[in-house]
């Protein structure tokens, strides 16, 4: 159910926030077990937020669109005197003592918080394999994975578990998953959403952002939680703006994102919704973005040296257990940007990285002086096996070779349904990403809420019994 | 292959950054990392002499508050999630000796 659907539900007296969040926590309870999606359920938080809803909404004073509406958390976001983890042994059990600003926000919007859910420990991998807590299956395939690191709030969704979600992105992490699971995936620009209590990944390119069933519902979420921060010194403010028609939207097709490297049904894909779009009066051209091969280089330089530098204060002294609680992951890239961060390798590396960083984002300068949005597929692949690329960490970082160069330029970039494959007979989903220029958040997620009129991807749900 | 990356450097790094593997575990981070930096070694192909590194993505600059007291985190709530306290201070390990 979509957020429009749920407000008619309320306002039909179909059903009332008390009873939505009961079968939601119903859901939860039953599918939970099999796909490993909450690490925590908060019940009675959710039932009293709930009941609270229902009093706004009988004195006439309900909030808005997220008023009653139950959400998931990605569990590398702060919730006040509730576990938050990051997916990790060495914060288990740790209770933060104040709530993130996403969830200051969506608490005082009305949401009704289901609990948090799985990611990839401290949100390194794509797969969600890399939680110390199991992975989660994919309710596609459950032999297959979520994506990651946002997983969880990715197949929460995907699987009715939750109607909205929150996770955040660094190199792909809410719009791989997105793509992997059929829902829709939203990064903001660089700043738009405050990242005071997200537990840092890397301080340069991570992004929290809305995972919902509909780019329509990510605009109602992202004017909620997007917005200046005084405790976030890199806030920036957003402008919304409607788009009524498609016609004379400019689309750029960069031709570095449609490799051999990609599977040729999702290219299929891509090109078929670029079709819908030129059919609906856009223009749609090829562009170039030159410096698209190094941009995971580039990221698998920087990332690990910012994740280095923010996992130091995992020390055990002001939280947290012994830094030996980290798991492979978070000590491969600890390692990694420990030394191409270090004296006699720092120019080499780091310096280098930062220099290409840039001109990467001159590319995208560039383009965007011809067209107004980018097309790519978000993955280039479906939903893999478990197991199929955890024991190969660079096969597990080319699944981000889309994804990245947005978070290195500070870019908005959404992911939403636009196909199924098959592999192993079971149908799996194909996500189209658009990319905006800096700022163009709400261009971005209208060209996808456009996108959304003229097609039926989004609608399309995992049956599970 | 990375150059410069020595199982004796791996040892130095592991060192740098306060963790501790196993003779297993270090075997086979070293070989992950040694593929690894064989393939970010591309990035030397790109000529970068009149570039400029960037790190502040949307181009701001000395975003500052006014220096004002406003009310923080108590510091029971800023202690509560140590292991080890005393009074209102965190314990640490001793790191200064008398000689």
């Amino acid at each position: 159910m979509n957020l429009t659907q749920i407000q008619q539900g309320f306002e039909d007296r179909e059903f009332s926030s008390q009873e939505l969040t009961g079968q939601y926590l119903a859901r939860i309870k039953k599918f939970n077990p099999r796909l490993n999606v909450f690490l925590t359920v908060t019940k009675q938080l959710a039932l009293d937020q709930a009941k609270a809803a229902d009093q706004r909404r009988t004195h006439k004073k309900s909030l808005g669109l997220l008023d009653g509406v139950p959400c998931a958390i990605k569990d590398l976001i702060c919730l006040k005197d509730y576990p938050t983890t990051a997916g990790s042994k060495i914060l288990e059990n740790f209770i933060p003592s104040y709530d993130a600003t996403v969830i200051e926000r969506l608490k005082a919007a009305g949401a009704v918080i289901l609990g948090k859910v799985n990611l990839d420990e401290f949100a390194h991998g794509s797969s969600t394999e890399n939680s110390a807590y199991g992975v989660t299956k994919n309710p596609w395939d459950e032999t297959r994975v979520p994506g990651g690191s946002s997983g969880g709030s990715a197949a929460a969704v995907a699987a009715d578990l939750a109607p909205v979600a929150l996770g955040s992105d660094t190199g792909g992490s809410i719009r791989q998953p997105a793509a992997l699971t059929g829902i829709t995936g939203f990064k903001p620009t660089y700043g738009a959403v405050s990242r005071r209590g997200l537990i840092a990944m890397a301080s340069s390119l991570d992004q929290i952002g809305p995972m919902t069933e509909t780019a329509e519902d990510t605009l109602a979420m992202m004017k909620l939680i997007a917005g200046p921060d005084c405790y976030d010194g890199t806030t920036i403010n957003l402008k919304f703006k409607a788009l009524n028609s498609l016609k004379g939207l400019k689309v750029g097709l960069p031709q570095e994102y449609f490799t051999k490297d990609l599977d040729s049904d999702i290219k299929q894909a891509v090109e078929k919704a670029a079709q819908v779009l030129a059919r609906a009066g856009a223009f749609v051209r090829s562009v170039s973005l030159p410096h698209t091969p190094y941009a995971l280089a580039v990221y698998y330089i920087i990332q690990p040296v910012e994740v280095a530098s923010n996992l130091a204060r995992f020390d055990g002294v002001h939280f947290g257990k012994t830094r030996d609680k980290l798991g492979p992951e978070a000590r491969r890239r600890i390692i990694l940007g420990t030394f191409t961060s270090s004296a006699g390798y720092a120019d080499k590396y780091y310096l280098q990285a930062q220099k290409v960083r840039s001109k990467i984002k001159e590319d995208y300068d560039q383009v965007f002086n011809q067209v107004d949005i980018l097309l790519a597929a978000t993955s280039p692949t479906p939903a893999f096996k478990i197991g199929e690329k955890v024991q190969d960490p660079l096969k597990m970082y080319l699944s981000d070779v889309l994804t990245v160069p947005v978070n290195l330029a500070g870019l908005p970039a959404v992911s939403v349904s636009c196909g199924l494959v098959k592999r192993g007979g079971k149908d799996l989903p194909v996500g189209l990403q658009i990319i905006g220029n800096q700022r163009q958040d709400s261009l971005v997620l209208e060209a996808a809420r456009g996108y959304q009129r003229l097609t039926d991807w989004h609608n399309l749900k995992p049956k599970l019994n | 292959m990375g150059k410069g990356f020595s199982s004796r450097q791996l040892d130095h790094i592991i060192d740098l950054a306060k963790l501790s593997l196993t003779a297993q575990e270090k075997k086979r981070c070293f070989k992950q990392l040694k593929d690894i930096l064989a393939y970010i070694e591309q990035l030397g192909q790109v000529k970068t002499k009149d570039s400029q590194p960037i790190s502040q993505i949307t181009g701001l600059k000395n975003v500052c508050r006014q220096d004002e007291i406003s009310p923080s985190l108590a510091s029971g709530e800023a202690l509560k999630n140590s292991s080890r306290t005393q009074g209102n201070y965190f314990a640490v390990d001793q790191i200064l000796e008398e000689k």
